[in-house]
């Protein structure tokens, strides 16, 4: 008899060239990556601009925590967990705001911009157990930036920031921390995919076929060769980027207007570089606006993702449009390239769910052209490091 | 009828055909419902960061290239279609007016689930010539800022 073809025959590959697709789907792994990744590893929250006064805090939930970032009277920016230490209600209940203090809404204890608890009210019911407001501040979170890129880490035993993004920080230090940025887009979907899917899909170059934009205005990615390259570095970051050399997104091509006025700095015209940092901060650069993603794991198959878009502080009208047609034309919720993306990654969840392909292949050898698989294995290597299992055979 | 209940008449039907062009996907028409110096945004106020946002902003040059080029995009499978409220319109002089309307826009999956895409509403700016109003400015606020599916047709 005839022996068919199943999806759960292992390929014919080094165990470093292709994955279980269990680790988009298990349950159990999501809950571990949660523990060993998301609590351990640094997290973009915010861009500095949205917390860019006294006073100003912005709310994000990381690893299953409501966590609030803000800035204090001293300028330096705080994390806290959004819980009051009374009975626990949440200190802060909208996305972003303004505040002198903070009044918990449920009994009105006040806490200052650095956390600490400034008053209790109706004070005199607790003289008799003589109550320690000293210890009871807002339970703080570290937090450390890097190049106007807020970060915090719910471990303490993790090393510096900085140490922890090691060289890949070439990549975007100078067009995003040598000149103020500002936040001028956001929004956000719950993606129902893996959250690995969604960072999967920003590190390949290789689904540029899936895009008509890309086709046209990347002719290169059909080629042997291209002017970008894949640049791998430690703890599973990566990002591709060109030294020099053609221009390396031809918007006259795909007939859009360039992109090339004001490019921030570093940056040449019409060009492009794409960092991933391990495990989920993607920053896109075309050379006049960034895009920054981040991501909340909601489960195995629900993601929700959250877009930023940076511009330079204190444009005028016309350079903002610019900037922000630049932004949207491939990159904004209604752009030529997220829908696709999006469609992409869920199609992906779906028939994965089913459980009939057990295996996905990265085994693309291309001497670091962006369609090389390279930055996917570095990063599935670090995810099977910190797991303490292979992505491959889940041993 | 008088001219003024023909004008008004005139931009509600406009608006009404807006609508009804999407949902039968029939995009030059559409187009030309806008004047030869018109133009299309896509707004949303950010509570987040605190602001206003662009999410589209195209001309007629635009939108045509964007629209001609549907066909090459990979896509949403849902069928859309917009319900509108009625117009409330206000005349700036005999060529100009602006118009504010609400809508919903919903999606049918091919299996034939529906659900709500987006809300928001039409806060248009219409200006006459050579007897038709069309779109100086068409400028649409969604509400809806976590989108279900996404896509770059107008809505
Ligand atoms: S829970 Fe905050 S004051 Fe009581
Ligand atoms: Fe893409």
């Amino acid at each position: 008899m005839v022996r068919l073809l199943t999806g759960h025959d292992k390929p014919q590959l080094p165990e470093t060239h292709y994955l279980d697709n269990r680790i988009f789907t298990d349950e159990a792994i999501f809950r571990e990556e949660q523990e060993r990744i998301f609590t351990k590893t640094w997290q973009f929250v915010c861009h500095e601009s949205e917390v860019d006064k006294p006073g100003d805090f912005r709310c994000a939930r990381i690893a299953g925590k409501s966590i609030i970032m803000v800035r204090g009277a001293d300028n330096v920016i705080r994390g806290f967990h959004n819980a009051c230490r009374h009975r626990a209600a949440e200190i802060v209940r909208d996305e972003s705001g303004t505040a002198r203090m903070f009044t918990c809404f449920y009994h009105h204890w006040t806490y200052g911009l650095d956390g600490r608890l400034r008053g209790v009210s109706k004070p005199e019911g607790y003289e008799a157990v003589n109550l320690d407001k000293s210890t009871l501040g807002l339970v703080p979170v570290r937090s450390e930036s890097f190049a106007g890129l807020v970060f915090v880490c719910l471990d303490d035993g993790v090393e510096p920031l900085r140490e922890f993004l090691g060289d890949i920080v070439k990549g975007f230090e100078e067009p995003l921390g040598t000149i103020p940025l500002e936040v001028f887009h956001f929004h956000k979907a719950v993606l129902k995919t893996n959250w690995k899917l969604w960072q999967d899909n920003n590190s390949e170059r290789y689904h540029a076929l899936l895009h008509v934009a890309n086709r046209k205005t990347m002719p290169w990615v059909l080629g042997k060769t291209s002017p970008m390259k894949l640049r791998i570095e430690a703890h599973g970051h990566s990002g591709y980027w060109a030294d020099g050399g053609e221009a390396v997104v031809d918007y006259a091509k795909g007939g859009y207007s360039d992109g090339a006025e004001g490019a921030l700095p570093g940056m040449r015209g019409d060009e492009m570089r794409v960092i991933n940092l391990f495990p989920d901060l993607m920053i896109n650069i075309r050379s006049n606006v960034v895009r920054l993603d981040r991501m909340v794991p909601l489960g195995p198959d629900r993601t929700l993702v959250e877009w930023r878009g940076l511009a330079v502080k204190g444009d005028d009208a016309r350079m903002r449009a610019i900037r922000t047609r630049q932004h949207n034309l491939f990159w904004g919720p209604t752009g030529r390239n997220l829908p696709e993306d999006v469609l992409a990654v869920e199609s992906q969840a779906r028939a994965m769910g089913t459980g009939d392909i057990r295996y996905s292949i990265i085994a693309r050898e291309e001497q670091l052209n962006p369609t090389d698989d390279a930055n996917i294995r570095s990063y599935y290597r670090e995810w099977g490091r910190r797991m303490g299992k292979s992505p491959a055979t889940l041993a | 009828m008088s001219s003024h209940q023909e004008d008004l008449e005139a931009i509600r039907t406009v608006v009404q055909r807006t609508a009804a062009l999407l949902d039968t996907e029939q995009f030059s028409e559409w187009i030309s419902l806008f004047d030869a110096e018109g133009s299309y945004e896509l707004a949303a106020y950010s509570t987040e960061i605190r602001r206003w946002m662009t999410w589209q902003l195209s001309d007629r040059p635009a939108l045509k290239q964007m629209l001609d080029e549907v066909g090459e995009h990979v896509r949403d499978p849902a069928r859309r279609r917009h319900v509108v409220g009625m117009p409330f319109v206000e005349f700036t002089d005999d060529a100009t007016a602006r118009a504010t309307t609400t809508f919903s826009l919903f999606r049918t999956t091919p299996e034939g689930t529906s659900s709500l895409y987006i809300v928001g509403s039409y806060e248009d700016q219409f200006i006459k010539r050579d007897g038709a109003w069309r779109y100086a400015f068409h400028r649409v606020v969604s509400d809806t800022r976590v989108l279900d599916a996404f896509t770059h047709i107008p809505v």
